[in-house]
């Protein structure tokens, strides 16, 4: 339980800290790789709360899909070195973020590999994919279908505020 | 649990017709006609008023169950009609504005619809996460309206304030729903009264209400969480800012009422002091700040502040037991209704207004306006000197009905405050209208007409404010009926359905 | 309705105007100017028969119309009646307004709104005067302000938005204590009442509302609500400035008609309503009158505005109303009516004569005129007429109920009365002195030329000055009308220690 406890605490630590350098940091790729950070720090959380499935899809999607995008599209900016203002780092701190990064795949491996965590009974199921989709289209449709409607607007609204102004006649 | 579709049909068409004309009227960008502004304008007004004429239908149907999600009872059936007719109002006052200012027609009514929409969603649900979403889709498609003129630099940092506060308002709110629900296990607000006091989770209980209760603060915009709505106003086009000054109140007054109802009966929550505190604040500082401001949408944003905080009046006289709830569920119901067609007329006529090209934004920019256009200008005061309560308009009896409820249920000093405040609102209310009749104009108005439809619309706003003024029975009445069956039971039954 | 609806009818006709000036075309301005007059004209037919009608034996509300339910989730009720004390107002009013929109003949910016907002006054000013419940009161109360502010900010002088604002947020801060007292009888009143005539019952005050503490603090908001409109002072500043920015037909109806808003709601509302503080606190209302009279005959002497001075002198004479209705006696209290009646009619001579001069001269500094009686003197007597009324010379009307005041404080404040009495000395000063510097001494070169009054200016004035004259001689008229109902209100205050008066066979 104590090592468990311990895990928890580092993971949510480190997705509390590599989010204030999402915001922090000036070059938009140590940007995008904290947050990388985040999102697989928030996964690790999930699966030590048994939600194995939903663990791996946010590594899927958000760190995987979602975080090439971004780093394809500052790639696109082709921001030029002198706007960067890049500061170098020393020895400590590079110490440091090696073996946080160490930390981060030894608890990724051992949250990979663990037999079973004693949180309380949960149905056999829990978490699984048959469950989840299960609840999501009987008993949470609707929150389900607003999800799918936010998901729309949000989708309208950036192409909105993106598109080309047009010459008003 | 398995979803009966067609009795979700019957009983939320009129928030389902704002979707699929929200949907539809992104469609019709397909075909390029000259027609099609005009078709969608007619489409979304189409729709809002169908939407409110069901509401108002269902109203009267009284309270339907079996959803575990959706609450349909006359409290939710009446504030969905209140935001549809917004909703209507504003694309009617929209329509010349939009036709000016901005290229994206079809997308503008598509928003608009979609927060409508997302809006009836917050009235309609007492579970949390049904709430969170609707939350979202109003707060989404608002963000992007305000940004709509997007080569205005002022419009873009409105909208991308607007975006950021509300995320931080949101932030709030979700975390307070996690205590919520990591201290009860449930995210539905109508099982609170069964829960036991749980000794151990009182502290997490207490965080989680208080957090909710301040996401909604920075919602409708309560002193301390209010800065951003003046610089949100400011830059965002006017037919936005007056569908978020009532749109969003209305939407997140009503389901505040849901949650102040949940909470009240939980008597280890001090939630009048709080609500009570939130209310002197923003009465007062609202009321204040707004003496000193020189923009028009300032004005109008600090205003917005200042009804906020009536409205917490309001909130306040309604956490007490059985029949006072009752009672002070009424003038807050009415207040809304008030507030929305005042600020709706100010809004439509100042959008007219800004319908020439450019933005009205300084006060020096009504100089003299009485003699270019008396009618509007007249119009404009009306609203004006109602917002500020004065006799015999809807806006004083609003006001009076609302504290002489706090008066009777013992909020003494708060009432004086609030009445306090009031008065010297009308001191900020009457600038404009010094503007428009005591000085001279200077700059020549490129004065566009006004569409027959619009005409008649703010015809009819004016009788309103006089007929809810003169003769407000009738319309009390329906408020008064509005009064959600529970909070007349003083110990609420308790929901048949298991926790999930 | 059970009978002919008259105080209906007096008090809405005005709005008959409203609805037609809009239609009229712009350019046909003397037509609006038409419209106006001739809406003002059934009220003052039906002021002339309610003089008629009217019942002089009883103290009871006559010609009642209600009361009937209007809003009735909170019992407010429609309901107009009239009695001696108001009466006499409501005549007074149906003729000045007339009278004004016969001066406000000259009006020439935005003459539609001008002549709109005046007939929207008229309503107020009327309904104020005749509603009978407390919530229809303060709609009417508040109905009068926003017209009386246009008026003054639009058409005023040059500091017409200070002057307008001024009077706006004064007149605001009263209603504000007087929405505060509304709000208590809501709540506390036995059937959440505001029937003000049933509200005379202390039996129907309930809770709060009986104890002394809070009946003392709602007598004092309802005061200083009444007393800012009177001016009393220290409430008084808004009046020099509102008086001298606002045209002459407005300074008349806020001389005539608004002041006497302020003495009639105290008698209808503070007398009435808690007698038990009124005779507690009489005393100071007595001293503010008192003070009232001398500090405005001071500041009127030291003017050299004409209309400052005319306003000042206004401050002075509304003191006397205060004094009289302090007395407590039934002389006293009638003496104040009837001196709100005479000064009506008497200042708005004084504001009417001092417009006739600046729409000529085009300035109202006294220094600046002298010896206009030569070129303009017709204008001299019709100033002679009415400055010796202000004055109070016997044989005109002044007199008759400053008289009556005087005898009746007496009784209760012989000391305070000694020195109001001192004061009649300097308003004959200020008045006469006044006269000199304007009509006499040598004539002002630029001065000599100007026309003599005119046919409409003596219209105005005439009815005025018939009335002042009349009432001087032969008052029975005014005072039957008025003495059998404030003799009632008299007695009300008896048992708690009010003096009962019996000269004058009152």
């Amino acid at each position: 339980m104590n090592g468990f406890l311990i895990l928890f605490y580092f993971l949510a630590a480190l997705a509390v800290i590599s989010a204030t350098g999402v915001i922090s940091l000036r070059h938009p790729v140590h940007c995008a790789l904290s947050l990388v950070v985040t999102l697989i720090a928030l996964a690790g959380l999930y699966v030590t709360l048994q939600a194995d499935f939903l663990g791996i899809v946010q590594v899927l999607t958000y760190a995987g899909a979602i975080l090439v995008l971004f780093i394809f599209i500052i790639m696109l900016l082709n921001l030029q070195d002198d706007e960067l203002k890049e500061r170098g780092y020393g020895a400590a701190a590079k110490a440091l973020l090696a073996a946080v990064s160490l930390g981060l795949f030894l608890s990724l491996g051992y949250l990979v590999t663990r037999p079973h965590f004693p949180i309380s009974a949960l149905p056999e199921d829990f978490g699984s994919i048959h469950s989840l989709g299960k609840a999501l289209f009987t008993s949470y449709v609707i929150p389900f279908e607003l999800a799918g409607i936010l998901l729309t607007v949000a989708l309208i609204g950036a192409v909105l505020l993106a598109k080309r102004r047009l010459e008003l006649k | 649990m398995r979803l009966d579709v067609l009795q979700l049909w019957q009983h939320a068409w009129p928030s389902l017709t704002l979707l699929i004309a929200a949907m539809v009227s992104l469609l019709t960008s397909v075909f390029p006609s000259r027609h099609r502004a005009r078709i969608t304008a007619v489409l979304a007004a189409t729709a809002f008023l169908l939407s409110a004429q069901g509401f108002f239908h269902q109203w009267g149907l009284g309270e339907a169950k079996g959803f575990e999600f959706l609450v349909v009872d006359p409290l939710s059936n009446y504030l969905g009609a209140l935001i549809a007719l917004i909703g209507f109002i504003t694309s009617i006052a929209a329509y010349p504005y939009i036709l000016s200012q901005a290229e994206a027609i079809p997308e503008f009514f598509s928003l608009l619809l979609f927060a409508a929409f997302g809006m009836t969603t917050m009235v309609m649900t007492t579970n949390l996460l049904a709430f969170v979403l609707g939350l979202e889709i109003m707060s989404l498609s608002l963000y992007v309206l305000v940004g709509l003129r997007r080569y205005d630099p002022r419009s873009g940092e409105a909208a991308f304030k607007y975006f950021l506060l509300g995320s931080v308002a949101t932030a709030f709110l979700l975390f307070g729903i996690s205590f919520f629900y990591g201290s009860t296990g449930t995210l539905d607000l109508s099982r609170i009264p069964e829960l036991l006091p749980n000794p151990e989770m009182a502290t997490l209980f207490k965080l989680g209400a208080l957090l909710i209760l301040l996401g909604f603060a920075f919602k409708v915009g309560a002193v301390p969480f209010h800065f951003w709505a003046p610089d949100v106003y400011d830059g965002a086009p006017m037919p936005v800012t007056g569908f978020m000054a009532t749109g969003v109140k209305v939407a997140a007054f009503g389901a505040l009422i849901r949650v102040v109802e949940a909470f009240a009966p939980r008597h280890e929550l001090p939630l009048q002091r709080w609500i009570v505190m939130l209310s002197f604040a923003t009465m007062i500082v609202g009321n204040l700040v707004a003496l000193r401001q020189r923009h028009l949408k300032r004005i109008l944003a600090y205003s917005s502040i200042a009804h906020a905080g009536y409205l917490l009046l309001g909130m306040a006289t309604l956490v007490g037991t059985g029949e006072i709830r009752a009672a002070a569920l009424s003038p807050i119901l009415f207040y809304l209704l008030v507030y929305s067609l005042l600020t709706l007329g100010v809004f439509s006529v100042l959008t007219i207004l800004s319908s020439g090209g450019q933005e009205l934004n300084d006060l020096k920019d009504l100089d003299g306006l009485s003699e270019k256009r008396p009618v509007l200008s007249a119009v404009l005061s009306v609203f004006f000197i109602s917002l500020a309560g004065v006799p015999p308009t809807a806006g004083f009896l609003a006001k009076y009905y609302l504290f002489s409820q706090a008066i009777q249920v013992g909020l003494y000093p708060l009432a004086i405050a609030g009445i306090l405040a009031s008065a010297v609102s009308l001191y900020y209310y009457l600038g404009p209208i010094v503007r428009m009749y005591f000085h001279s104009h200077e700059k020549t108005w490129q004065a566009p007409g006004v569409m027959a439809s619009l005409r008649l619309l703010l015809a009819l706003m004016v009788a309103g404010v006089f007929y809810l003024g003169l003769f407000p029975a009738s319309t009390l009445e329906i408020s008064r009926r509005t009064v959600p069956i529970r909070a007349l039971e003083a110990p609420l039954a308790s929901p048949s359905a298991k926790l999930p | 309705m059970p009978h002919f609806p008259i105080l209906t009818l007096i008090t809405f006709s005005p709005l008959i105007g409203i609805l037609i000036i809009p239609f009229i075309p712009k350019a046909k301005e003397s037509l609006v100017k038409w419209v106006a007059l001739i809406s003002t004209l059934p009220a003052l037919g039906l002021a002339v028969k309610l003089f008629l009608d009217f019942d002089r034996t009883t103290k009871a509300i006559q010609m009642a119309e209600g009361p009937i339910d209007w809003i009735k989730p909170f019992h407010i009720q429609y309901y107009m009646g009239i009695d001696g004390l108001s009466v006499t107002m409501v005549i007074l009013t149906a003729l000045i307004s007339t009278i004004c929109i016969i001066a406000s003949w000259g009006i020439e910016k935005q003459v539609k709104g001008y002549f709109t907002l005046f007939l929207l006054l008229e309503t107020g000013m009327m309904g104020t005067f005749l509603a009978l419940d407390f919530f229809l009161f303060f709609i009417f109360w508040e109905i009068m302000l926003l017209p009386m502010y246009f008026l003054i900010g639009i058409w005023g002088g040059p500091r017409r938005e200070y002057a307008a604002i001024k009077f706006f947020l004064y007149t605001l801060a009263g209603s504000v204590l007087m929405l505060l007292v509304l709000i208590a009888f809501y709540l506390y009143s036995d059937g959440h009442t505001f029937n003000l005539i049933a509200l005379q019952d202390p039996k129907l005050h309930l809770g709060p509302l009986s104890s002394h503490g809070i009946r003392l603090a709602c007598w004092i908001g309802l005061f200083i609500a009444f007393a800012i409109k009177v001016p009393v002072f220290p409430f008084h500043t808004w009046l020099p400035d509102a008086h001298v920015e606002a045209p002459t037909a407005i300074s008349v109806i806020l001389a005539g008609i608004l002041l006497k808003l302020g003495t009639y709601g105290i008698l209808r509302f503070n007398y009435q309503l808690f007698p038990d503080i009124t005779v507690e606190l009489v005393k100071w209302v007595a001293v503010l009158g008192v003070i009232n009279i001398i500090y405005g005959a001071l500041c009127a002497m030291a003017q050299k505005d004409f209309k400052k001075l005319i306003a000042y002198s206004s401050v002075s004479h509304m003191g006397f109303v205060l004094l009289g209705i302090a007395s407590l006696t039934a002389e006293g209290i009638t003496g104040g009516v009837m001196q709100m009646f005479n000064h009506g009619t008497i200042t708005a001579q004084l504001f009417l004569i001092v417009g006739i001069i600046y729409d000529r001269a085009h300035h109202r500094d006294i220094n600046g005129f002298g010896g206009l009686a030569t070129a303009m003197p017709k204008y001299a007597v019709w100033t002679t007429i009415a400055f010796f009324a202000a004055l109070g010379l016997p044989g005109l009307s002044g007199f008759i109920s400053e008289a009556l005041i005087f005898l009746g404080s007496f009784k209760n404040w012989p000391g305070l009365t000694a020195v109001a009495v001192t004061s009649v000395v300097l308003t004959a000063a200020y008045m006469l002195w006044t006269l000199q510097r304007v009509f006499l001494g040598p004539l002002n070169e630029k001065y000599k030329d100007y026309p003599d009054i005119n046919g409409r200016e003596v219209l105005c004035l005439l009815p005025l000055a018939i009335i002042v004259l009349a009432m001087g001689v032969y008052p029975k008229p005014l005072i039957n009308m008025m003495s059998v109902s404030l003799k009632g209100i008299n007695e009300v205050l008896v048992p708690y220690g009010a003096k009962v008066a019996s000269v004058l066979g009152m």
